[in-house]
């Protein structure tokens, strides 16, 4: 995850309140933006509202934006504490993750490609979204959105070591939970039914 | 599932997400944010120039200043204009005072008053008898009185400061006509009982210095005082005398030892 160089012109027309220089800077980052944030609320829906309200608390405060740290830090950070808000103003209302049938996008050609696919990206973010929340940040920065432990310190604001405990931990967890439902997910009927679906179409 | 599987398996994650229209929503958002800002910016500030802020500042304290006095002279107005707490409320009938009239000056010639006013005047004003009631102290009660406006006195006086020039006429004084309650027989039998028991003591409530009594504590109090100094001084005295003489003992005892 290096950042790029961005152009100090950019970075001051967005420091003067100009939107579409901001939307330049952060639109390398949105993807793994939405990612992050879909890896902690469970839902698209949810990660695209918070993700945009991070945003535009980023933009909001881009003058205290001191260049110290790479952007996507800046902005992981800002997203972190936007999941915190809003998981404390949704005690008591968690959605669980929602089948990624429809979300995630078809890339493989052929639709027994895609269906495996699918299924184990199904298994596999459901299998996260198990994971307790303070290694799973640890878990999906550097995994997935690969992270250096020093970001993911810096992000968290815990020191370097903590980082890979947490991690550690996090992929024990995300092991435990894969291997019962490798074994599980197969025989269920809706698997059944997706194949049958999918056999269709 | 070995360590590197997993994170093999974890990168293949790493796919685009949904197009769910989030960019084009984020934009419209940024676009709405900038405006506000912007309006934020923009927003004129409404500040009163030092003229206008001092003018508003002593208009308020003025305000604030005469409302309080305002207040206060209410106040001791109405403190001074009640009548005395118990005081029944007497009203005067109209014809019995006389037409009010603007006070006259020292400039301004003096018009007497006309002579059928007093007449009148004593025609209707009430005489009600005054019955004294015996004192607790076993006084004596002073004798009835009748609060009539004095007629012939107010009329002589204003006759005399009639004749002299003077320049404050005299204004009839409005007396508060003291009106007895009737005491029912047994309240009167019962007072009458309590005054004659006070009678039986009548030392205790006369005044100090009427008796003479202060003056005889005083003096006792001063012999007791001198009395107390005195015995104090001799004890002191006998208690130095004892004291020597323990002194003296000791010493000869001490020498006899030796």
């Amino acid at each position: 995850m290096s950042e790029l160089p961005k152009p100090n012109d950019l970075i001051q027309q967005a420091r003067n309140g100009d939107p579409s220089a901001f939307e330049e800077l952060v639109r390398p980052h949105l993807d793994s933006l939405r990612r992050f944030v879909f890896s902690l609320s469970g839902t698209w829906h949810d990660a695209d509202d918070i993700a945009q309200e991070a945003l535009i608390k980023a933009f909001r405060s881009f003058g205290t934006y001191d260049q110290r740290a790479a952007l996507s830090t800046w902005l992981y950070t800002i997203a972190r504490s936007s999941c915190i808000d809003w998981r404390r103003s949704r005690i008591g209302k968690v959605r669980p993750h929602e089948p990624l049938d429809e979300a995630l996008p078809a890339t493989a050609p052929h639709a027994d490609e895609i269906l495996e696919t699918k299924r184990d990206a199904e298994r596999l973010w459901q299998a996260i979204g198990q994971v307790d929340e303070k290694f799973r940040v640890a878990l999906v920065l550097f995994d997935i959105e690969g992270a250096s432990y020093e970001e993911i310190a810096r992000i968290e604001d815990v020191p370097v070591g903590t980082v890979r405990s947490r991690l550690s931990r996090a992929r024990a967890q995300l092991q435990e939970q894969l291997n019962p439902l490798k074994s599980g997910v197969v025989a269920t009927t809706g698997g059944a039914s997706q194949l049958a679906k999918v056999a269709r179409g | 599932m070995s360590t590197l599987d997993l994170q093999q398996r974890l990168s293949a994650l790493r796919t685009s997400p949904p197009d769910t229209g989030f960019e084009r929503r984020l934009h419209n958002a940024l676009l709405r944010e900038a405006n506000v800002m912007v309006a934020a910016q923009h927003r004129p500030v409404r500040v009163l120039s030092a003229p206008r802020r001092w003018f508003w500042g002593f208009a308020i304290a003025a305000l604030a200043i005469s409302g309080s006095a305002t207040a206060m002279w209410a106040v001791h107005t109405l403190r001074h204009e009640a009548p005395p707490p118990g005081a029944p409320l007497q009203q005067i009938p109209s014809q019995a005072l006389p037409a009010s009239k603007p006070k006259p000056t020292m400039h301004s010639p003096v018009v007497p008053p006309p002579p059928d006013v007093p007449a009148q005047a004593e025609q209707l004003a009430p005489v009600v008898p005054v019955v004294p009631l015996p004192s607790k102290t076993g006084q004596t009660p002073r004798p009835a009185q009748t609060f009539v406006e004095d007629k012939s006195q107010s009329s002589s006086l204003t006759n005399e400061s009639l004749d002299s020039d003077s320049v404050e006429p005299p204004v009839p004084e409005l007396r508060r006509l003291d009106i007895p309650r009737e005491l029912p027989a047994r309240n009167l039998a019962q007072h009458e009982r309590t005054v004659a028991a006070t009678r039986t003591r009548p030392e205790l409530h006369l005044p100090e210095h009427a008796s003479g009594k202060s003056v005889e504590r005083k003096e006792t109090a001063t012999k007791r005082r001198e009395q107390r100094r005195e015995r104090s001084r001799r004890n002191s005295a006998e208690k130095a005398e004892r004291g020597l003489e323990r002194a003296r003992e000791a010493q000869q005892q001490h020498v006899r030892q030796r």
